[in-house]
């Protein structure tokens, strides 16, 4: 059997690699973010029609209201990131990391952009897929995640499973087969999946970082 | 091919205390670390995780920057390519012994008195 202090020292290893991706409140942020955009959906009118007959009133008004919650939501991003720069310190990545990072994050968005234009595509030349693409491609990315992050963090293989499974009740027409549906239901997705992941994450951190009740005398 | 724990070199027992073993092996998966994190990781004091890290920097295995970040003072730890070296030369290490323990037995017959 392998001592403790060494599974430790392994343990220790992962989350100073995983160190930013742990921190999980910036994520759950984002997803209350994405909340919003989603009741802003529920609103906004998604097809060129719809569009002209809300009038440019409306269209300002929900754009407005989308600037300032992006903004809210920029502030409380960094809020959160000096939140645990003071209660947990920092860990600078290498340059593999943060690439391997940017990587991660940009086929995040590849999985919702690409099919995202698919459908919209599709919308304007008067045709909808049959199926939310986006469930597909984004569970799909969320196993990835899962892969890069670490077989430890089950709750992801739970969050894409939940993806794929809604993905194949649209395809019954659950919920209505529109362009519209289909972005709702995956804006709702998305962010339930931030929150979900990001405060699981922050209680695996949080757990087995001892927390710091103040920021005084931290230094020697 | 090393088949008994007596071939394998005497572990190094700066690496191998297990606060230091732990600093190592985090220092070693990033850039560098700040006091701060490396204090919340090994639940150390401040006095005992000082202690440690000036040892490992007294050995060459560690390279400490002191700034000051807001106005606050910042510790920023990072590994050198020789901690490297020997925190991965320790594990390897291990991982022999472990092997190694392996192939061992149980004595049959009856324990001696």
């Amino acid at each position: 059997m392998v001592p403790a202090s060494f599974t430790d020292a392994r343990h220790a290893a992962h989350i100073a690699g995983r160190f930013r991706d742990l921190q999980g409140l910036r994520q759950a942020v984002a997803g209350v973010g994405l909340l919003m955009l989603f009741a802003s959906e529920l609103v906004l009118p998604m097809s060129r029609p719809d569009a002209r007959a809300a009038g440019v009133g409306v269209l300002l008004w929900v754009a407005g209201v989308l600037v300032v919650g992006f903004a809210v939501v920029i502030v409380a991003i960094r809020w959160v990131n000096a939140w645990y720069r003071r209660h947990y310190g920092q860990v600078d990545l290498t340059r593999r990391q943060k690439l391997l990072g940017s990587v991660i994050g940009g086929g995040g968005a590849l999985a919702f952009l690409v099919p995202f234009q698919i459908d919209a595509l599709a919308q304007n030349s008067g045709q909808v897929p049959p199926v939310n693409l986006i469930l597909f491609t984004m569970a799909l990315w969320i196993i990835g995640y899962w892969f890069y992050l670490g077989r430890p963090y089950w709750h992801y293989v739970l969050i894409g499973g939940i993806g794929f499974v809604l993905g194949i009740a649209s395809i019954a027409g659950i919920p209505p087969s529109t362009f519209a549906w289909h972005v709702r239901e995956a804006t709702l997705y998305v962010a339930l999946a931030s929150i979900a992941g990001g405060v699981v994450d922050h209680m695996i951190l949080t757990r087995t970082l001892h927390r710091s009740e103040s920021s005084v005398d931290l230094e020697p | 091919m090393t088949s008994s724990l007596e071939d394998i070199d005497p572990l190094d027992r700066l690496v191998h205390e297990p606060a230091r073993l732990v600093i190592l092996t985090a220092l070693a998966s990033c850039a560098s670390a700040d006091f701060v994190f490396l204090q919340r990781l090994t639940r150390l004091t401040n006095g005992n995780l000082s202690a440690h890290l000036s040892k490992l920097s007294d050995a060459g295995l560690v390279a400490i920057q002191k700034r000051f970040v807001d106005k606050k003072p910042n510790t920023r730890v990072a590994i050198t390519a020789r901690g490297r070296h020997a925190v991965e030369e320790h594990w390897s290490r291990l991982e022999q012994l472990r092997e190694g323990a392996r192939g061992l037995t149980p004595q049959t017959g009856k324990p001696r008195r």
